[in-house]
């Protein structure tokens, strides 16, 4: 049943088994392939497996659940090196905290560490990232690079 | 290079199934 399915998938995100759950994504797809969540859960296991491509393939059949996925999408383009895509996606997206993670990182591969100073010294003032070890790493880094 | 972390990619997080189990 879908029910059982979706204990396997939890299942086999919960123990990291990512091929595995993109299995059962599969099977619960072909029953329903408007299934959000079954959606999402490929989506994202593509991701944590490293197969960025495989990744945004699945928007070509599914291109309405990009804009649920925006996030996701632009870290895909960001992880295949197509910046300026992954910026336009950016473009279209709320502000949230991630997506402000993302951008300030793909200016710092495109070398503009001006840019990613900017956008941390804004992030630096919200909870949790002046007392985080990575964030205050990549701060220290994009000062750097900034000379 | 200094080092730099991947701090997006903590915000991959899979969606809540509770309610579809
Ligand atoms: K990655």
């Amino acid at each position: 049943s879908l029910d059982q399915l979706f204990k396997d998938l939890d299942e086999n995100i919960n123990n990291g088994q990512y091929k595995k759950a993109i299995r059962v994504c599969n099977k619960i797809l072909g029953i329903n392939n408007k299934d959000v969540e079954a959606f999402q859960c490929k989506v994202i296991a593509c991701m944590q497996l490293g197969n960025y491509q495989e990744a945004l393939d699945c928007f070509k059949t599914n291109p309405t659940q990009i804009e649920s996925m925006r996030f996701e999408y632009a870290y895909c383009l960001y992880s295949i090196k197509k910046y300026q895509e992954a910026l336009k996606e950016i473009e279209k997206s709320s502000k949230e905290n991630r997506i402000l993670e993302l951008e300030a990182q793909i200016y710092y591969k495109l070398e503009n560490p001006q840019k990613t100073l900017s956008i941390y010294e804004s992030l630096l003032g919200k909870p949790g990232y002046a007392d985080s070890v990575e964030f205050i790493t990549n701060l220290c880094a994009t000062y750097i690079e900034a000379n | 290079k200094p080092l730099f972390f991947d701090i997006a990619f903590n915000s991959c997080t899979f969606p809540s199934l509770e309610s579809r189990k």
